[in-house]
């Protein structure tokens, strides 16, 4: 987020155009992260607006915040978890997370958002060959069977398919680590 | 290796989307009990499923709603912030407006007993008729249909626009109509004696379907562009919450925004005489002259314009010259049905000149503002955040 020191010091003098600046860059994020532990979406909302609500009423310490991402995430995370403790529902991952709290700190702080997983995937598919995005895109994101494809653009078949492979085959590389994300990325 | 490593991301896949075996989240979690770096991993997967899946759809009015409830929060309790003090204060604002508009209704309520309809407030995103039964008729499409005012009266027309005409010049007794254009849209009316009224967005014109004898009054709240048909035994009359502007054929423009200091009443040709409602005063006009009315206290001020810098919105395109991005945007937001926030404060006072024709998406205007290189646009749904690029 740009200017986030900036905004982080106008916080800490009580600008609350300043909080709804990070509620604005945030909030939708936030919610899916949430969402990650609950799937009931008004007590996702509570928990989100809770957070951003304590914010709020401690801004003098905003200027202490090294980066807001991950400030939310822990607070949210903390959030979810104490209203799963009170409904005495068990965390899907609980066990993992208690032995291992440093590794989840450390995945917390790197955690990828939706909107930057998108922002990524945007920008990969930019580098691909237009004809190549075209044909992944209408494959991939429209859902278009290959066939319908090289029915619509007037091509043979077998072109589709190439081009399609080749797409992902670019993307494979570009993308290394996320590699996963974007064989699950047929809902983009 | 390699092998084993798509194995185990294909097992971890199955585990994400719950389609996983008890076998098989056995041996997932033996894998991750191997080391912390297959943890790692596993949480690294997990993170960018979960990117990839939301739980559930969220998007710009999940958005508005939250910073809606958020701003219901942070009220609810604690002392008011400045900026909670100035939604106060706008909040009397508006109800003194409310109270005026009340008052002159009441005042001016017609001879044959008519209820007028005393809400300004719009619903909905049609244009909307109010008759004085409190009935309300939506224009919408493209269709044209027909209301009928009284036995002498018609208008007719669609979402664009609406014309009255009328067999008889005067009325006996007067029956007001009411006009709310939302945001986002314009509005082109035409009332019975010629006038032509360019309606702009989020504006509300209340006006006699048919005229009486001797006189012509209509009442604007926001912003409209009038060419005032001649009738130099009827003098016209435009009536804002807090001034007026009489005249007897002319075009001219007035701007009530709340959000402006005062009432702006610019002249293209003619005469117009305005009139502050709070000391009387009154100005005569010249074509080419702006006067700012205040509506608390203070005088009438006068000045020479570029009255295209004022009118040209009626025309479809809109003129800057000087005026600072925060004003600039507030329009566009009234025009296009937007919201803006802020992500840098200090881009609010970027002085802006230019001229921006009005395109059919907001998306070609933003567009052409960041060619300048100094701002940058995010557009989530109606919600767009402007900050440096």
């Amino acid at each position: 987020m740009e200017n986030e020191k900036e905004l982080l010091l106008a916080l800490s003098k009580g600008s609350e155009r300043a909080l709804e600046a990070f509620f604005t860059a945030y909030y939708n994020d936030m919610l899916l992260f949430a969402g990650t532990y609950i799937k009931d979406v008004p007590t996702c909302e509570d928990i989100v607006q809770q957070v951003f609500v304590n914010l709020w009423e401690k801004h003098e310490e905003a200027s202490t915040i090294v980066s807001m991402k991950s400030f939310l995430l822990k607070a949210v995370q903390n959030g979810c978890l104490y209203e799963l403790r009170r409904l005495q529902v068990k965390a899907k991952y609980e066990d993992l997370v208690a032995r291992n709290p440093e590794i989840y700190d450390y995945e917390t702080e790197n955690y990828l958002l939706r909107s930057e997983l998108q922002k990524h995937l945007r920008i990969a598919l930019q580098r691909l060959t237009p004809v190549q995005r075209q044909c992944f895109e209408m494959y991939k994101m429209e859902g278009m069977k290959q066939r319908q494809i090289a029915e619509q653009l007037g091509i043979p078949l077998r072109t589709v398919e190439l081009r399609i492979s080749e797409a992902v085959k670019f993307l494979r590389q570009y993308f290394e680590h996320y590699l996963l994300a974007i064989i699950f990325l047929l809902n983009f | 290796m390699k092998d084993k490593n798509t194995h185990i991301e294909q097992l971890m896949e199955r585990y994400f989307s719950s389609l996983a075996t008890p076998a098989e989240i056995e041996e997932l979690n033996a894998w991750l009990e191997e080391n912390k770096a297959h943890l790692r991993q596993f949480l690294r997967q997990k993170n960018l499923y979960e990117a990839a899946h939301p739980a559930f759809p969220v998007d710009a009015l999940t958005l508005r709603k939250g910073v809606q409830a958020l701003r219901r929060r942070l009220h609810k309790s604690r002392r008011l912030s400045l900026w909670g003090r100035m939604i106060a204060a706008a909040a009397v604002v508006v109800l003194l407006v409310g109270g005026t508009w009340f008052l002159a209704s009441r005042m001016l309520k017609p001879v044959g007993g008519q209820q007028l309809a005393e809400t300004t407030v719009q619903d909905g995103r049609a244009v909307r008729l109010t008759l004085p039964s409190g009935e309300a008729i939506f224009f919408s499409g493209e269709e044209a249909r027909e209301v009928t005012a009284d036995s002498n009266t018609i208008a007719r027309g669609n979402r664009a626009h609406l014309a009255y005409t009328s067999q008889e010049e005067a009325a006996d007794s007067v029956v007001y109509h009411e006009l709310s254009v939302p945001r986002g849209s314009d509005f082109f009316l035409e009332l019975s004696d010629g006038t032509k009224i360019w309606m702009n967005a989020e504006t509300s014109v209340r006006y006699p379907a048919r005229f009486p004898r001797g006189e012509r009054k209509i009442f604007v709240n926001g912003e409209a562009y009038l060419e005032v048909a001649r009738d130099t035994a009827a003098p016209f009359t435009v009536v804002m919450a807090h001034n007026e502007v009489t005249v007897l054929g002319t075009a001219f423009n007035v701007n009530s925004y709340p959000e402006q200091a005062g009432d702006r009443v610019t002249l293209v040709s003619g005469r117009v005489s305005v009139y502050a409602g709070t000391n009387g005063e009154r100005m005569l006009l010249q074509p080419g002259e702006q006067a700012v009315i205040p509506r608390t206290e203070g005088n009438i001020e006068k000045r020479k314009v570029d009255t295209r810098l004022y009118c040209s919105w009626k025309d479809g395109v809109l003129v800057f010259k000087n005026n600072t991005l925060e004003d600039m945007l507030a329009l566009l937001a009234r025009q296009y049905d937007v919201e803006f926030y802020w992500h840098d404060e200090s881009l609010k006072t970027y002085p802006f000149t230019g001229e921006l024709r009005r395109y059919d998406t907001i998306d070609s205007l933003l567009y052409m503002m960041e060619l300048t290189g100094k701002m940058k646009f995010t557009v989530h749904g109606k919600e767009i955040i402007v900050a440096r690029p």
